[in-house]
């Protein structure tokens, strides 16, 4: 596969001809121009004036922040555009903290009524789900033509609470599954104006990595295992010899270290793999009209980026957040290619339609899985 | 002026080379197009760093320009220009006050803001709260973490009657075993104490009354519920910092509040500790009874269960500081 790198300035991206339908593909690399030193002071602003307005300000925050990855975030020198109003956000964000607050209130004073609580949120998340999406898609678009999301609540209720019902009884086994449906849902449901996104993804590709992804992990258990009973038995020597021995009680505590930072450690592999590999099979099997996407993320580049920001995130008290934030959207950028058909021209827009903030702040306060 | 970028109609995603061009009079036209209006009918997009920015028009078309500088100076000349966000974001004598008020911010926030405001919180609600949260709790600790004593009858009920004159009308002992604590008493928000088989079979009546000092104190200082608050508040916090952070991963955020967590409980044992001291003062009980209640828990984790050491190391003070705690008290 031929691939062209795309710059800012180059306006005649590598072009080849397929000759079929004498139409021309075009390859260009999405380019995220965003810079750590740049982000840095956004967010330190947007943080500082955060806690001075007592969280007023998190609404502008937020809109400063996606606008900054939108217009960065480039195809063939375009960059994406965020539409969202703070003051939108800020009354969703008011109306969510609100229900949040009544919600930790009333299952802390009086745990009989979480339950019925608890069945309205779960009654209402594939609404939340459904408007955080549509807000999220409503409010991005390229080229000046407006993303969208529409889909009904049964669709919604099967896959937000029925399949993971069945976690349970299929002892997690259905997880994959459940992913491929929710990429299905989200992709087939999503469109760029008038044009749709399809995807075509399969079911057993999925499994084959979270097959993996468990290989992995049964494997560094066993590490884990073994590392902690060799520390049992040496903390369990040290007190036979010494009964109030500090060897032993070093022994017991930085046993537990060790498998603390192991944990972290596996944590955070399983998610680099899976989020690499299912990136790569969301991209390769995505499809708006004739345009294809390719993506190649590396597994290892992704655990060593993930890996090293979280040290330096930890080991500057939060302060590398910015450059870790920013240097991860730039591999990931780069290694995902848009293959365009003829042009980009010919995507007509849709019908606007407005969509409130509440759906998408209500689903972040209670923290509901929306993320691709 | 004249300033290059792309326009789009809005209506397909076909881009169009052009150029803005400010005319006389403050009216705006774009080459190649209709477009012809007065400056003050552009939305014209804040800047944000060195990215791409957005001219929008009242038809839904649009223009996008790398050009910078050149927006600014037209987004000056509109009526109402609004405050610069840009402004605050690049020059260092905004940044450089907001990264020191920020760190200043979040380190006295974590030392004195998060145990005032639980404190505060907790002192504010209703007893009412703390009785609802232990009747609740009794039953969970019941059923997870404790079985029957196994102790005779007569000693539960000598235990009893020991504790009796230290303890309100509310407040109660019970007496349980438990594999999975030892050695332990716990106290819970509502004013119930239970103590385990294990701690009773290796004390002794002064060393019990240590116990049951130190335990007093979590339930005077609301501790329980004050824990409860403070993971809401941290939840909460951590949200509004976090709320808008793209690509946030949960390894990060785990860590610091977990050690967070551990840190505000180890002052709660202090405090609990201080309440004992005195609590053994005035009762006029020797106050070693406490190092020797302390001691003899240590040792009996060490020996039978490694497994819960580690807990004990994290959410406690470390045993060697405690202890020179008290002697210094002494």
């Amino acid at each position: 596969m031929q691939i062209a790198e795309s710059a800012l300035s180059n306006d005649q991206p590598q072009v080849n001809s397929t000759g079929l339908a004498n139409k021309k593909t075009a390859y260009y690399r999405v380019n995220f121009t965003g810079q750590a030193g740049e982000y840095f002071k956004i967010w330190i602003v947007n943080i500082a004036l955060s806690i001075v307005t007592l969280g007023i300000y998190s609404a502008w925050a937020k809109v400063r922040t996606q606008q900054y990855f939108h217009t960065n975030t480039l195809i063939n020198g375009t960059g994406f555009q965020y539409h969202g109003q703070p003051l939108n956000i800020l009354k969703g964000r008011i109306i969510a903290v609100v229900l949040f607050v009544l919600y930790s209130f009333a299952v802390n004073s009086m745990p009989i009524i979480a339950l019925p609580v608890m069945l309205i949120f779960v009654i209402a998340l594939p609404w939340i789900v459904i408007r955080a999406l549509a807000f999220n898609a409503r409010m991005t678009s390229f080229r000046g033509i407006r993303f969208n999301f529409e889909a009904s609540y049964g669709e919604a209720f099967q896959i937000v609470l029925l399949w993971p019902l069945l976690i349970i009884v299929t002892f997690g086994l259905i997880i994959p599954l459940i992913k491929h449906k929710y990429y299905e849902f989200v992709i087939n449901h999503s469109s760029m104006g008038t044009t749709s996104f399809r995807y075509n993804g399969k079911i057993s590709e999925m499994f084959i990595i979270y097959l993996i992804a468990m290989a992995i992990a049964a494997g560094i258990s066993t590490a884990m295992m073994i590392i902690g009973m060799v520390f049992a038995l040496f903390a369990g020597l040290a007190s036979a010899a010494d009964e109030s021995s500090a060897l032993m009680i070093w022994l017991a505590s930085s046993g537990a270290s060790i498998v603390i930072v192991l944990y972290l450690a596996l944590y955070l592999l399983m998610w680099a793999f899976i989020k690499t590999k299912t990136t790569n099979l969301i991209f390769n099997n995505l499809s708006l009209d004739e345009h294809r996407f390719y993506a190649d993320l590396n597994f290892s580049q992704m655990a060593i980026i993930q890996f090293t920001n979280t040290l330096a995130i930890i080991f500057s008290l939060g302060l590398a957040y910015p450059w870790a934030a920013i240097r991860m959207t730039r591999y990931q950028a780069c290694c995902i290619q848009v293959i365009v058909s003829d042009n980009l021209d010919n995507i007509i827009a849709g019908e606007i339609k407005k969509v409130g903030a509440l759906g998408d702040e209500a689903a972040g306060i209670f923290d509901v899985e929306l993320a691709i | 002026m004249e300033i290059s970028g792309v326009y789009y109609s809005g209506k397909s995603s076909a881009a169009l080379s052009s150029a803005l061009i400010l005319h006389a009079e403050n009216r705006v036209s774009i080459n190649q197009t209709d477009i012809y209006l007065s400056l003050d009918e552009l939305d014209i997009a804040p800047r944000i760093g060195n990215g791409n920015r957005w001219v929008y028009f009242p038809d839904g078309s649009s223009f996008e320009s790398q050009d910078n500088d050149a927006l600014d100076t037209l987004s000056k000349r509109q009526r109402n220009h609004g405050l610069s966000l840009h402004l605050l974001e690049s020059k260092l004598r905004y940044i450089i006050p907001s990264l020191i008020f920020t760190l200043i911010f979040c380190v006295c926030f974590f030392i004195w803001g998060v145990p005032a405001s639980t404190q505060l919180i907790a002192q504010t609600l209703p007893d009412n709260t703390s009785k609802l949260l232990g009747s609740q709790s009794l039953e969970i600790v019941d059923r997870t973490l404790f079985d029957p004593s196994e102790l005779s009858d007569e000693k539960q009920q000598t235990l009893q009657t020991l504790f009796k004159p230290y303890l309100s009308p509310d407040q109660r002992v019970l007496i349980r075993s438990s594999e999975v604590l030892g050695a332990n008493a716990i106290a819970l928000p509502n004013g119930i104490l239970i103590f385990t088989d294990e701690l009773i079979n290796i004390t002794t009546d002064q060393e019990l009354l240590a116990v049951l000092g130190h335990e007093l104190g979590h339930v005077e200082h609301k501790h329980g519920l004050q824990a409860l608050i403070r993971s809401s508040l941290l939840l909460f916090v951590y949200t509004l910092i976090t709320g808008d952070a793209a690509g946030a991963s949960s390894t990060i955020a785990a860590l610091p509040t977990l050690l967070l967590e551990q840190g505000y409980s180890r002052d709660f044992e202090r405090e609990a500790d201080d309440y004992a001291m005195d609590f053994l003062k005035q009762h006029n009980i020797p106050r070693t009874a406490l190092m020797g209640a302390l001691n003899k828990i240590y040792q009996a984790h060490e020996i039978d269960k490694k497994e819960s050491l580690r807990d004990y190391l994290s959410s406690h003070p470390a045993p060697k500081e405690r202890l020179e705690r008290l002697t210094a008290v002494e």
